[in-house]
């Protein structure tokens, strides 16, 4: 994929050379939204309007990773939910499980050759872990998500969260330890690699 | 407080190592103190547990495609309407214009920049120059022989074409002071003076009335005469002669202005009630 010819096909006017762009990166910027918001609707929303207004900016791109400017747009329309919510708490009219997630998030059935009772082990452990994110400050939630959620390096989550390296490795850091308090809770539900890892530290 | 800010040194120190960001010189350190400190060790086991733990999350797909269409960025998009924003910014600036030209057309013309040229009202002045210029009005009368109803023209040989009846109707009265003043044999001539009336009114010859209707046909050919206003000593009314008034009366940029005011009233009309009628269709 020819990134550079796309962004200008799409300046020109091209709406499915932008939608090509869409088609490479919507899992990745619905992934990390999803984990941000910790709720479907909430990261559709912030994913669809992020697309509409990176079509909408795109002559503001100055170059660079252009995957970094789309996510920082996701992000900041993530931000901005969740700072307004913050003003105004909704109650969600489903039923969600503790970690915030409904029965209808497609990441229940991911491991489809687990059994019932491990895909159920599974989700409880994944709904936990989503659990503790939702806990963080917003500040520390987008780095955590970046990294260790996402895989990138400090300097693409800097791009990304439009931030100094600095305070990536400072804010990930105190966000680490604060999943790793609330985790505490979830004994039982971490794979047993890990707990015997832990229990042999502890 | 000094052992918070070390602590929250250290944690980064190990969350960088674990990341693999951490200095070349700094991570030399801090592996040296993990291997003699037992608890720094177990701190960055924790952290490893947690990162690998929040890596146990999976890849979540989006749950359908987010491509755009036109549809979408276009609803999306406030959109501004160049066709309203058009109409009405030329009905607007055709309105203004107008006014200004109206407000020129006042001060040049009859207000306090109006030149001596165009000062006066200009139907006065054209009158006046229509005075000046057009020839002595024509009447028509009855010579009283011959019979027929003596009002009739063109078609009846009982009529006889003079200029300026009014010159000769005066002169017997200045002939009548003259006498009276100067002398009383001229009295006499006072006496004679309806038989010098017939015989003036008698002077045109019955040859002469063949040539003044052959004039009259060809005045009426040349200035598409209209009618006779019998009230007004006969004067003949001739669209020619109204159209050789208004050519007199409206100077050529006073013509352009007019024209320029007419096209841009219609503009802004136009205009308006298009951007009124779309705005409501919409």
């Amino acid at each position: 994929m020819d990134e550079g010819a796309l962004i200008q096909d799409a300046l020109d006017g091209d709406l499915n050379a932008f939608n090509t762009l869409v088609l490479h990166y919507q899992d990745l910027a619905y992934n990390i939204a999803f984990r941000i918001m910790g709720e479907h609707a909430a990261a559709d929303d912030a994913v669809q309007e992020g697309f509409i207004s990176a079509y909408r900016k795109l002559e503001q791109y100055r170059g660079g990773s252009f995957k970094s400017w789309l996510l920082r747009i996701v992000t900041n329309n993530c931000y901005d939910e969740l700072r307004r919510r913050q003003r105004q708490p909704v109650t969600p009219l489903k039923p969600e499980l503790p970690g915030g997630e409904t029965l209808e998030d497609p990441y229940w059935i991911e491991d489809k050759s687990a059994s019932p009772e491990e895909q159920s082990e599974q989700a409880e452990l994944q709904a936990a872990i989503q659990r503790c994110i939702n806990t963080l400050d917003r500040k520390f939630k987008i780095v955590l998500v970046l990294v260790d959620v996402e895989g990138m390096d400090y300097q693409a989550a800097a791009e990304v969260a439009g931030m100094p390296i600095g305070t990536v490795k400072s804010r990930l850091a105190r966000a680490r330890e604060r999943v790793q308090d609330c985790l505490q809770g979830f004994w039982e539900l971490l794979p047993e690699i890990f707990r015997h890892r832990d229990e042999e530290t502890i | 407080m000094r052992n918070e800010r070390q602590r929250r040194r250290e944690l980064e120190q190990l969350s960088a190592y674990l990341d693999g960001e951490l200095e070349p010189t700094q991570r030399q350190a801090l592996v040296a103190r993990l291997q003699v400190e037992p608890d720094l060790q177990a701190q960055l086991e924790a952290l490893r547990t947690t990162k690998q733990t929040l890596a146990y999350l999976p890849r979540l797909r989006a749950p359908h495609n987010y491509t755009l269409n036109p549809d979408m960025v276009t609803v999306r998009t406030p959109k501004r309407q160049p066709i309203f924003t058009s109409l009405r910014l030329a009905s607007v600036l055709a309105t203004v214009m107008l006014a200004v030209l109206f407000g020129v057309e006042f001060l040049f013309a009859r207000g306090p920049l109006a030149s001596p040229q165009f000062a006066a009202e200009p139907m006065m002045e054209a009158a006046m120059m229509v005075d000046e210029a057009e020839p002595a009005p024509l009447i028509l009368w009855d010579t009283g022989h011959k019979g027929g109803d003596g009002l009739g023209y063109g078609m009846g040989g009982d009529t006889m074409l003079m200029e300026e009846p009014m010159l000769v109707e005066a002169m017997p009265v200045e002939v009548e002071v003259e006498v009276a003043v100067e002398a009383p044999e001229v009295e006499i001539l006072t006496d004679e003076e309806p038989e010098l009336m017939l015989e003036v009114e008698a002077l045109p010859a019955p040859e002469e009335d063949l040539e003044s209707l052959a004039m009259l046909r060809k005045l009426e050919d040349d200035m598409l005469i209209l009618g006779i206003n019998l009230e007004q000593s006969g004067e003949i009314i001739s669209r020619s002669a109204d159209t050789f008034i208004d050519e007199i009366a409206t100077p050529a940029w006073q013509m352009a202005v007019r024209v320029l005011q007419g096209a841009l009233g219609i503009i802004a009309l136009g205009a308006g009630m298009a951007w009124w009628l779309l705005r409501r269709v919409s």
